[in-house]
């Protein structure tokens, strides 16, 4: 919303960058919050704090879901969910570690993993888009069919031979101080911003969410459009795999992971996402993302369990909805009595 | 939909199009017992003894459960809602009476079926005030609390995991009690399915939430509010599956926090299997108990089969994404159809 | 104000009136939707209540059912003053409303929707089906005797679904009947049907108020008329003492001298070529064709097809069979892709579910049907697409402050600008207009006219779909008329009068059963 009102002109053209709306939007609230839980973490342990590695674990904690959390703003962005993730994620998993089993060379290895990931994608994309199913029942189901399938070719067995990087890449710091993970997260989110963003497709991402019926009047593939992001969704799921076999320290499961799609929701919603689609922005979802990651880490430094955390959790997405709901009448309220000034003005 | 669309043109004879209607709405649950159909034919061919009254009781006790929670998350998806707690309820509730149960065991066991039942209708509570009155994504407020009450889980259980041997044999009786043969908990399900049908087609509450599923604007102007609809509902939903949490630890005998787990995926699966529509407005019980015990055939199919455990979700999966897409195939066609008899009045 | 008040009170004997209001204001957040309205209503009579879009009607009718509360003034029932806080009260005192839209459930059956909200039940809260149905059947059969009660709604045309509304209205006992545009999608038949209707429940004692944008509702069953204007009340009168000019200049607040605007363009050659198209279940062998710079009128009642052939050149769903040639050349159009990449723009019937994104500022709004113009390097040039934006906006002259405003905040008329100006964004040849003026109003419909000439004038092909004769006869060159999906005739509006066109839209067998 913020941009839009920086870009607002006059049919007389008068522009100008409002600096009172853009404190005041989501994002910035988002970065308030950030800053807060850092204060208070700086306030209840300094000791740990400013310890050399605490704020890196912090950050790496997180950051196995990240490319979820990507993946799914867009899907939200279209009005729809997407909950077979986590599962595509560990089947992603499998095709990688079974593929360096059967001794093929470790880059094809990955690419058959990420593959992996699309391919699901793709099958979810095409029901939805194409057959018209609910997204929710599609990914329900597929869900259970896609870690159905792990279930069956794994069994209780675990998978133990990844690429070494996977480790290094969840664990390690670039000179010592900035996390790889973060890094390349952050160029995955600027992707994701010019593609929301700045790019056409993210316009028309846009104009889906929030009129399918009228995109499709105004020329755009809606099927078309649905089955990309549904597969972009599968590719980042696929890269998640990555992320988070090196934080399982490299081996995988059948029953692992489950839950990360709901994580990956609840951050994206909590990054301001609509799941009634067309509504937020890119930088949400990244700073909540962090957020989530602090969230966590600190709850666990105050010797919280992790299972009691959830309450936390729940309770901060129910918060963060509810402040939301709240804004967006306060505005359509200030909205209209501006219009109404303006009329009388006429 | 589209034939909504047709006869808001005026078109087509009334008469003509009444009776493809009602075929269409007798072919609802089409695909559903096409699939059936072809698993009993199979099972009877591969494990008949699944065939035993014996093996077909124990199959009902066994998935009870799910049968309980798919009436509860019924309950919330007529309206047009979902409910992604009701796993997380169950496993609160059902710490809850094994918890103190335990503890006072010279309590008589009905008061723990009293207990989750209140416990039940609490929580469902408090989610219908966050999505009827505080308005907010019914799949998000869940989500919210889908995490606070698997953490209440575990702050009331501490971790804990109770055995039979912690149990009084009263508490287990009330799932496990045979009264003519059949075993309480499923006569509990079968009153429970009468009951909630019954509510559903023919009390004016019942009918009222269909009402709010199909429109609430024509609700509103009929002068229903839906914020209470919607907030009976949920806490029906709460309480169904407060009682299938209490049920679960005396059928089984165990407890612990992470009972439950993604039931409520199963429990929409049944829905959905059932001819709810997602969108609200549609579904019948009859169609829910043949979901039903669709599911609960296949996974005992399953499990009588040697080594094919494992399959299970793989196959559930597989067979839900069939039979919807079966159902959306069909209605195509009956489109088709529809517009094959409007051609011949031009 | 209170002058004029005391000598209305002086005036009147109170029990004239069932339902009277005084000097009723309503405002939202700011925005007056009503000034202090008057509004008296006598036993027993049909009063149409007329006025542009936005004059207030839609407003006035919740703060007499209770959706809104009025903010100041008085309504009276029966000399009585009442106020309403929900809808519930004011069905107890017998007002019903039977809004524009239908405000049915489809899936549930005619009894349910007549009794919903107030069931007749048992002690334990059991549908009383037996009951419902008999009551249902009774209260069905006098409007129309092929409705029946126990099918669902769904299965039921617009018509047949009003008088089920109607129905609804009975049971809840209602003395005071507000219909709001009930002939707005109906046929000319369908009209009559409800026109005697009404009749007869005003025969029966029931005060209706009727609120309407065609002349001809007003004339056929109302004895007086109230117009809105600007949220304001102008006045009442006796419908056959009132000239038809000075009732549209009540309602416009100006004079309209000219309603058609006059015509420049010169025709030129053919440019798209419909030949024998067919879709099964909606229409068979549709030909005609269109010439540069002209306007061609399609028209037909309601549901004769003329939607569904323009979204089948448009590609939403593509014809069957036949053929669509495009400046001489075979061409398919299988999605608007292909349609809009030949030049060929659909302005659809329904702006608001398939022109207009609410939700999006009116500037990306206008540029949604052809970015490629503002990719720079991959990257969306907003500050391109904005100017490109308010020089459309002001070739149309949209009245708007603000383009990064969402259209929602504009009227009909200038919404429906947006739309042109997103179709003169793309570069297009051919424009399918479909209802182009339907639910604007009196005023703005005169601009849209202008920007149609003017297209006419700069070279474009313009298919206008419309159901309304005057308009019709005022701006097309030439008229294709749809029966039942079937063209039955092709005339010139020189030589073909109101008459012929109607004849041809209603011909012989006309549309089906009802």
């Amino acid at each position: 919303m913020a941009d839009n009102k920086s870009n607002a002109r006059n049919l007389k053209v008068d522009d100008g960058f409002k600096l009172g709306s853009f404190l005041k939007s989501w994002e910035m609230v988002l970065i308030y919050i950030l800053i807060v839980i850092n204060l208070v973490l700086i306030a209840a342990r300094p000791d740990l704090y400013f310890k050399s590695g605490t704020l890196q674990s912090i950050i790496q904690s997180g950051m196995d879901v990240g490319p979820l959390v990507l993946g799914m703003a867009l899907i939200l962005m279209l009005g729809d969910i997407d909950v077979s993730c986590a599962s595509v994620m560990i089947f992603a998993s499998m095709c990688t570690g079974l593929s360096i089993d059967n001794g093929l060379p470790m880059g094809l290895a990955v690419l058959i993993g990420l593959l992996g990931g699309v391919f699901c994608g793709a099958i979810n994309g095409f029901l939805v888009a194409y057959i018209g199913m609910p997204a929710v029942i599609v990914t329900i189901s597929s869900s259970m069919l896609f870690r159905g399938i792990v279930e069956i070719i794994l069994n209780v067995n675990s998978l133990k031979n990844f690429p070494e990087f996977y480790v290094s890449l969840s664990w390690n710091n670039i000179g010592g101080i900035l996390p790889v993970s973060l890094v390349i997260f952050l160029i995955m989110g600027a992707v994701y911003v010019y593609i929301l963003q700045k790019s056409r497709f993210g316009r028309n991402l846009y104009i889906i969410g929030n009129n399918a019926i009228c995109g499709q009047y105004s020329g755009i593939d809606v099927k078309k459009t649905k089955l990309m992001v549904f597969m972009l969704m599968g590719f980042m799921s696929g890269v998640a795999s990555i992320f988070f076999v090196g934080r399982m320290g490299g081996s995988v499961s059948s029953s692992m992971g489950t839950g990360y799609e709901m994580n990956a929701i609840a951050t994206c919603v909590l990054g301001g996402i609509s799941t009634n689609g067309g509504k937020g922005k890119m930088y949400g979802p990244i700073i909540a993302t962090l957020i989530m990651a602090f969230l966590t880490y600190t709850l666990g430094l105050m010797d919280i369990d992790a299972n009691v955390r959830k309450i936390v959790t729940g309770i901060v997405l129910i918060t963060a909805i509810l402040i939301s709901n709240f804004r967006d009448k306060s505005d359509q309220k200030k909205k209209s009595l501006v219009r109404a000034k303006a009329a009388e003005a006429k | 939909m589209l034939l909504c669309l047709l006869s808001q043109k005026g078109v087509i004879k009334v008469k003509k199009e009444q009776s493809f209607v009602s075929k269409l709405t007798g072919s609802r649950n089409f695909g559903l017992v096409v699939v059936l159909m072809i698993i009993i034919c199979v099972a009877a061919v591969v494990t008949p003894s699944i065939f035993m009254p014996n093996t077909f009781i124990g199959m009902i006790q066994n998935n009870a459960v799910y049968g309980l929670l798919a009436i509860a998350e019924m309950l919330v998806i007529i309206t047009g809602g979902i409910d992604i707690s009701i796993g997380s309820i169950l496993a609160f509730v059902g710490v809850v009476t094994t918890r103190y149960m335990s503890e006072n065991m010279q309590i008589p066991s009905f008061v723990w079926i009293l207990v989750a039942l209140a416990v039940g209708l609490l929580c469902g509570m408090l989610n219908g005030l966050l999505v009827g009155y505080l308005r907010i994504v019914p799949m998000i407020a869940t989500l919210g609390t889908m995490y606070i009450f698997r953490g209440l889980a575990f702050l009331v259980s501490k971790g804990q995991w109770w055995m039979p041997h912690q149990m009084t044999e009263s508490y287990q009786l009330w799932a496990t009690r045979k009264i003519a043969a059949i075993p309480a908990i499923v006569w509990i399900l079968i009153v429970c399915f009468v009951i909630f049908g019954v509510f559903l087609a023919f009390t004016t509450y019942g009918r009222r939430i269909y009402a709010i599923g199909t429109s609430r604007e024509s609700s509103a102007v009929a002068g229903i509010k839906d914020s209470v609809v919607i907030f009976r509902s949920m806490s029906l939903c709460g309480m169904l599956a407060g009682l299938a949490g209490m049920l679960y630890t005396a059928n089984y005998a165990t407890c612990v926090y992470t009972i439950g787990n993604s039931y409520e995926m199963t429990a929409i699966a049944i829905c959905v299997l059932g001819g709810v529509s997602i969108t609200g407005g549609r579904g019948r019980m009859d169609g829910v108990v043949i979901a039903f015990i669709l599911m609960s055939f296949i996974t005992q199919f399953i499990s009588l089969l040697p080594g094919l455990s494992v399959w299970s979700n793989a196959i559930q999966g597989a067979i839900i994404i069939g039979a919807v897409g079966l159902n959306f195939f069909t209605i195509r066609q009956a489109e088709k159809r529809a517009l094959k008899e409007r051609s011949e009045l031009i | 104000m209170t002058a004029v008040m005391n000598i209305k009170k002086g005036k009147l004997r109170m029990s004239d009136y069932i339902l009277e209001l005084r000097d009723v204001v309503k405002t939202f957040g700011g925005v007056t939707a009503l000034n202090g309205v008057q509004f008296q209503l006598k036993k027993g009579e049909i009063h149409a209540l007329m006025g542009e879009n936005g004059a207030g009607k839609s407003t006035f009718i919740k703060v007499i059912t209770g959706v809104h509360r009025p903010d100041s003034g008085e309504m009276l029932l029966e000399g009585k003053k009442v106020t309403f806080k929900s809808t519930d009260e004011s069905s107890k005192m017998g007002i019903a409303a039977i809004y524009q839209h239908v405000t049915a459930f489809p899936d549930l059956s005619v009894t349910e929707n007549i009794f919903m909200g107030q069931e007749i039940k048992n002690g334990l809260g059991f549908y009383n089906w037996a009951e419902m149905k008999k009551k249902a059947k009774e209260l069905i059969e006098p409007l129309s005797a092929d409705i029946d009660v126990s099918k669902p709604m769904s299965n039921l045309s617009v018509a047949q679904q009003q008088l089920v509304e109607i129905a609804k209205a009975l049971s809840r006992n209602a003395r005071i009947l507000i219909m709001d545009e009930p002939t707005a999608s109906l046929s000319k038949r369908e009209c009559e049907q409800l026109y005697q209707i009404t009749e007869r429940l005003r025969d029966n004692g029931v005060s209706i108020i009727f609120i309407t944008h065609k002349f001809e509702d007003m004339y056929r069953l109302a004895t007086r008329v109230t117009v809105f204007r600007d949220s304001q009340y102008i006045g009442n009168w006796d419908v056959d003492k009132i000239s038809n000019h000075d009732l549209v200049n009540a309602m416009v607040g100006r004079e309209l001298n000219a309603m058609y605007p006059e015509k420049t363009a010169n025709i030129g050659d053919v440019i798209l070529e419909i030949e024998d198209i067919s879709k099964e279940g909606y229409f068979k062998n549709i030909s005609f064709n269109v010439r540069k710079g002209e306007i061609l009128a399609l028209t037909g009642l309601v549901g004769a097809g003329r939607t569904e052939v323009c979204q089948s050149i448009y590609g939403i769903m593509p014809p069957d069979s036949g053929k669509i040639k495009f400046e001489g050349k075979e061409v398919r159009i299988k999605s608007p892709i292909d349609a809009l990449k030949l030049g060929i723009g659909l302005l659809p019937e329904d702006r608001q579910t398939q022109g207009l994104i609410n939700e999006l500022p009116i500037y990306q709004n206008v540029t949604s049907a052809d970015m490629s113009k503002y990719i720079k390097g991959g990257v969306v040039d907003t500050k391109a697409e904005q100017d490109k934006a308010i020089e459309l906006c002001q070739k149309i002259q949209l009245k708007a402050s603000d383009i990064s405003a969402p259209p929602s905040s504009l009227s009909g008329g200038n919404q429906q600008k947006v739309v042109f100006a997103k179709l003169l964004n793309c570069n297009l040849k051919v424009l399918i207009l479909d209802e182009p003026t339907k639910g604007i109003d009196v005023g703005a419909k005169y601009s849209i006219y202008e920007i149609m000439n003017e297209l006419a004038a700069n070279g474009y092909a313009i298919i206008m779909v419309s159901s309304e004769m005057p308009e019709v006869f005022g701006m097309a060159d030439r008229i294709v008329v749809l029966r039942n999906g079937r063209v039955t005739g092709e005339f010139s509006p020189k030589e073909a009068t109101q008459e012929t066109i109607l004849n041809a839209s209603l011909l012989v067998k006309s549309e089906g059963g009802n």
